[in-house]
């Protein structure tokens, strides 16, 4: 008691409980406005907007949903955002693995400079990729006249404006986001696990396929779906790189908001990719809850 | 020398008809690190059956000479042979070395099963016999109900246990134990060392263990080598290793010593005639001629506390020195009295009986022991 | 007596046989990665008024029309302006949203944490339509302040994420005895929490910066006369011509991502800048 009287003011015990019980519940609800800037802003900068995108979706109708289904604008999209994706994934897997793979199996330095430029890569604005992959694929670009000064070509590949543009670059944007879950997961793998597998005679393949592949493959999921919800999302690339055919459900949006005035399907679009990109999401973030 | 081949013991195949093809012969290894010497010319035979461990503290290089062993590290020079082949240079995967990791390192992906099935399969073992093998080495560490679980679903003992049926399964010529006991708690432990033992004396496996812990090695091992900042400093028996430390580092790394600082008069390579600090003479006993100091010598005598007593004035004995009491620790079984003399702090323990009783701290009092308990150590190099 | 060692044997170098592979394994996705990036640095540097490569003649013309160009420069100095404002907005609704929310000890914690982390994942049309229409309502398209707010959002789980790891590490017992102490909320927050989630703070600050300073679909949805972002301008000229003053440009880009890496690797190390990047937030490469 003689220790509580020194520290509080001259309250007994009891009623002291009972006054920090009641500060505890005025604190809690208090504490609310701790999260009211964010709601605001969010409520400015997100709900509402989606809300208005939302209505704006539902207003097009049945009848204009239909329309939508066979509008070919919206269903060449479609169908290019998923072939794309699809294909943009696995080649970006591919390469994250064997990059992934190079920075886990490298000595320091090599994993200390293979790291770095991944996260310059990463770092460097997408704009700076189009200007490079533009300067580099174009007709006129440093690959065809490199391939027409050795021969190994007559006229100009057509790469860009054009879908092997669009796809490489694309490529290159998602690879160091597909490195990063895979790498986490080599890099907790332990390595007595391997020397256990050598030991009882695995050559190095059969490590691989029997050990490493399946514990590093919740990594690979993990990233295979990260990549694909970037993938999905895609409008700068396919606006700078690609032709009008080879565009994204995302330039789709844009298309119809920007130049057709539509907002109505710009808006229905929007929810297709929204649903879309959600059950992604919550896939990717089983997956990336697995690789822990 | 007959024996019937279903009853060859460990200790009968190690001293028996060994034809020494299945011996492991490490000779002359080395490895540095930078400018740091991990191993220094590290020699010794695993010989067929025997378990033999490599006690030593961190850092003493006993994890380095199992990881060459195993093929996980090169050595810089000295080779590794099995029977009369060298085994440098070969992958670890050809080698046909059972090794069961302190964090057992069971594949989290696999069961039970496969686990210890998985070294069957990478032998192209046919499945039927792999099974059957699997279930058989799995019934043996007594885990046959568990095959269909995963290791993250079993306990640490338990999984410890799969890690040494895979270890097992694949007939290994040797199995090397990299402080497998390590992360089991104390009671359990025990349970395991004999188990472990048991298993080892049932298969007849020649087994390499690589441990800090020295009861554990006491408890299991037919010969320990002790290793210290990367030599081996003795490798024998446990009894011989506790009762006849060759160096200092062993005398004090293995249970309590008393090391007097003494002249050698006498030095014939089983016994020496010695001087302590206090002048009086005394005779000991010296295991080997090697790194002890001829006649006129400075050295080291190693005496247990044990072996020490208190004598009477009257007593005859080969060694005596007289002291002064300091006080005595009374530990139920045992009392551990300190007493001052030759210049230092001297433990004796005796066992509590009724004969003896404490004297008074500050009392003159006389020790004593015999030649066979004090024991000439090797100079350091 | 020891056997004689036997005479010293070569090892073979197992290291040494995994180097070709790790070459093997990272070249193609390493050429691949930077090489076309670097293009842009050599084809800045003409004298020329085309892009080329090689340049036919090396010079800084593409630097000089770059600075003499009056559009170039108002639209970088509006982009710092929003980043600015942006990173502002974020750092304080973020930073008091990662305090507060532990401290109301309710249940739906995890979810107002997910749903404010929802901007990560909605694809940058989608909002960029919604905030278009919803501001074209509030008649705040075109503005600074528009496109900022619009920016923050996405700036918001940076943030957050950052400030709540910082925080994750922090012991409540500290709050406490401050609190017994005599602390009130603005002492604690003062001489507590701030120094704990500073440096979270910062980074988050940081983080927005880079996301505004290079959002491109949103600021030109909502762009207008005389709100043009930098990355907007950008865009829309490499879509119709790619000058050597776009060259400079992008060089100019990549240039301040090398320099902030290295700076970032010379002050903290490759471990705390690269790794932690890489690897999520704790860095555990060498773990």
């Amino acid at each position: 008691m003689m220790a509580l009287r020194t520290i509080g003011p001259d309250v007994s015990g009891q009623s002291s409980v009972r006054a920090a019980a009641v500060a505890a519940r005025r604190g809690r609800w208090g504490n609310l406005l701790w999260l009211l800037p964010v709601l605001a802003l969010y409520a400015a900068g997100l709900v509402l907007p989606l809300g208005i995108t939302v209505r704006r979706a539902f207003e097009l109708g049945a009848a204009g949903w239909s329309d939508l289904l066979h509008n070919s604008l919206f269903t060449g999209a479609a169908l290019n955002t998923v072939i794309d994706s699809t294909g943009i994934t696995v080649v970006a897997v591919l390469l994250a693995y064997s990059l992934a793979a190079a920075i886990w199996r490298g000595g320091a330095i090599a994993r200390a400079s293979l790291t770095t430029l991944v996260v310059i890569a990463f770092l460097t604005t997408v704009l700076v990729k189009i200007v490079a992959f533009n300067a580099l694929l174009r007709d006129n670009g440093v690959l065809n006249t490199l391939l027409q000064a050795l021969g190994v070509i007559d006229g100009p590949l057509h790469l860009f404006p054009g879908r092997p543009a669009m796809i490489v670059a694309m490529v290159q944007y998602v690879v160091p986001f597909a490195i990063f879950p895979i790498l986490s997961v080599m890099v907790r793998l332990d390595k007595r696990v391997e020397q256990a597998a050598e030991s009882l005679g695995a050559s190095p393949w059969h490590v691989f396929v029997h050990v490493v592949l399946p514990l590093t493959l919740p990594g690979v999921i993990a990233a295979a779906l990260l990549v694909f919800v970037i993938c999905t999302g895609f409008y700068v690339i396919p606006a700078t790189l690609g032709t009008p055919r080879d565009q994204l459900l995302a330039n789709v949006v844009a298309l119809y908001a920007l130049q057709l005035v539509d907002f109505r399907v710009a808006s229905a679009v929007a929810m297709v990719l929204v649903v879309v990109v959600g059950v992604l999401t919550v896939l990717y973030q089983r997956a990336e809850r697995a690789t822990r | 020398m007959t024996v019937d081949d279903s009853k060859v013991t460990s200790a009968a195949r190690a001293t028996g008809a060994a034809d020494g093809a299945r011996d492991i012969n490490v000779t002359g290894l080395g490895k540095r690190y930078g400018a740091a010497h991990a191993l220094h010319d590290v020699n010794f035979t695993l010989r067929d059956g025997e378990f033999l461990t490599l006690l030593g503290p961190s850092g003493s290089g006993k994890t380095t000479t199992l990881g060459i062993i195993a093929g996980f590290v090169d050595p810089d020079y000295g080779d590794v042979q099995v029977g009369a082949r060298s085994i440098i240079g070969m992958p670890p995967r050809r080698r046909n070395l059972g090794i069961v990791f302190q964090s057992y390192a069971l594949f989290p992906h696999l069961s039970v099963a496969a686990n210890v099935e998985f070294g069957l399969r990478m032998r192209k073992v046919p499945a039927a016999e792999r099974e059957r093998r699997g279930k058989r080495m799995l019934e043996r560490v007594g885990l046959a109900d568990f095959a269909q679980r995963t290791p993250a679903q079993l306990s640490g003992g338990q999984q410890q246990r799969v890690a040494l049926a895979r270890a097992l399964v694949i007939n290994p010529t040797a199995l090397l134990l990299d402080e497998p006991l390590g992360a089991l708690d104390r009671r359990l432990r025990q349970q395991v060392e004999i188990e472990l033992k048991g298993i080892q004396r049932e298969t007849g496996v020649s087994v390499l263990h690589v441990t800090h812990d020295q009861e554990e090695a006491m408890i299991m091992s037919d010969r320990m080598a002790v290793m210290n900042a990367g030599r081996i400093e003795q490798i024998d028996t446990p009894t011989n290793v506790y009762k006849y430390p060759s160096t200092r580092f062993v005398a004090n790394f293995l249970g309590e010593a008393n090391l007097l600082d003494v002249n050698v008069r006498e030095n014939d390579g089983a016994r020496a005639i010695v001087n302590y600090a206090d002048g009086s003479s005394g005779a000991v006993h010296v295991s080997s001629a090697h790194g002890t100091g001829g006649s006129g010598s400075q050295g080291t005598v190693c005496v247990r506390p044990e072996r020490m007593h208190f004598a009477s004035d009257d007593e005859v004995a080969e060694n005596a020195v007289c002291g002064t009491f300091v006080s005595c620790l009374y530990l139920g079984a045992s009392l551990r009295c300190i007493v001052q003399a030759l210049g230092q702090e001297l433990i004796v323990t005796c066992s509590d009986h009724a004969a003896f009783t404490s004297p008074e701290p500050g009392a003159l009092v006389r020790l004593a022991w015999d030649a066979a308990d004090g024991q000439l150590l090797a100079n350091e190099s | 007596m020891r056997k004689p060692p036997k005479p010293a044997l070569v090892a073979r170098r197992r290291r040494a046989a995994t180097t070709p592979l790790v070459v093997i394994l990272a070249m193609p996705a390493l050429l691949f990665l930077v090489l076309p990036i670097l293009l842009v640095i050599p084809m800045s540097f003409t004298a020329g008024h085309v892009v080329e490569f090689p340049p036919s003649a090396w010079g800084l013309t593409a630097y000089r029309e770059l600075f003499a160009d009056e559009g170039w420069r108002e639209t970088i100095m509006f982009s710092l302006k929003v980043s600015a404002l942006a990173v502002f907005l974020s750092v304080l609704t973020a930073g008091l949203a990662a305090i507060g929310l532990p401290r109301l000890r309710m249940r739906g914690e995890g979810l107002v944490a997910a749903v404010i982390l929802i901007p990560l994942a909605m694809p940058v049309v989608t909002l960029a339509l919604g905030i278009f229409q919803f501001f074209n309502q509030l008649q705040i398209n075109g503005t600074l302040v528009g496109i900022a707010i619009a920016h923050s959002v996405l700036g918001v789980p940076y943030v957050f994420l950052t400030v709540r790891a910082a925080l994750s590490k922090l012991d409540l017992a500290l709050v406490r005895s401050a609190m017994s102490l005599g602390a009130g909320t603005w002492s604690v927050f003062r001489w507590v929490y701030l120094p704990a989630i500073l440096p979270a703070l910062l980074s988050g600050a940081l983080l927005v910066f880079v996301v505004s300073f290079d959002e491109v679909v949103i600021a030109l949805f909502i762009s207008g006369p005389g709100a043009i972002t930098f990355p907007v301008k950008l865009f829309t000229e490499v879509q119709f011509n790619l000058s050597p003053a776009i060259m400079a440009v992008s060089t100019l880009l990549l240039a301040a991502v090398v320099l902030s890496v290295v700076v970032g690797i010379l002050l903290f190390g490759v471990r705390r800048t690269v790794y932690r990047i890489a690897l999520g937030d704790g860095g555990g490469a060498g773990r």
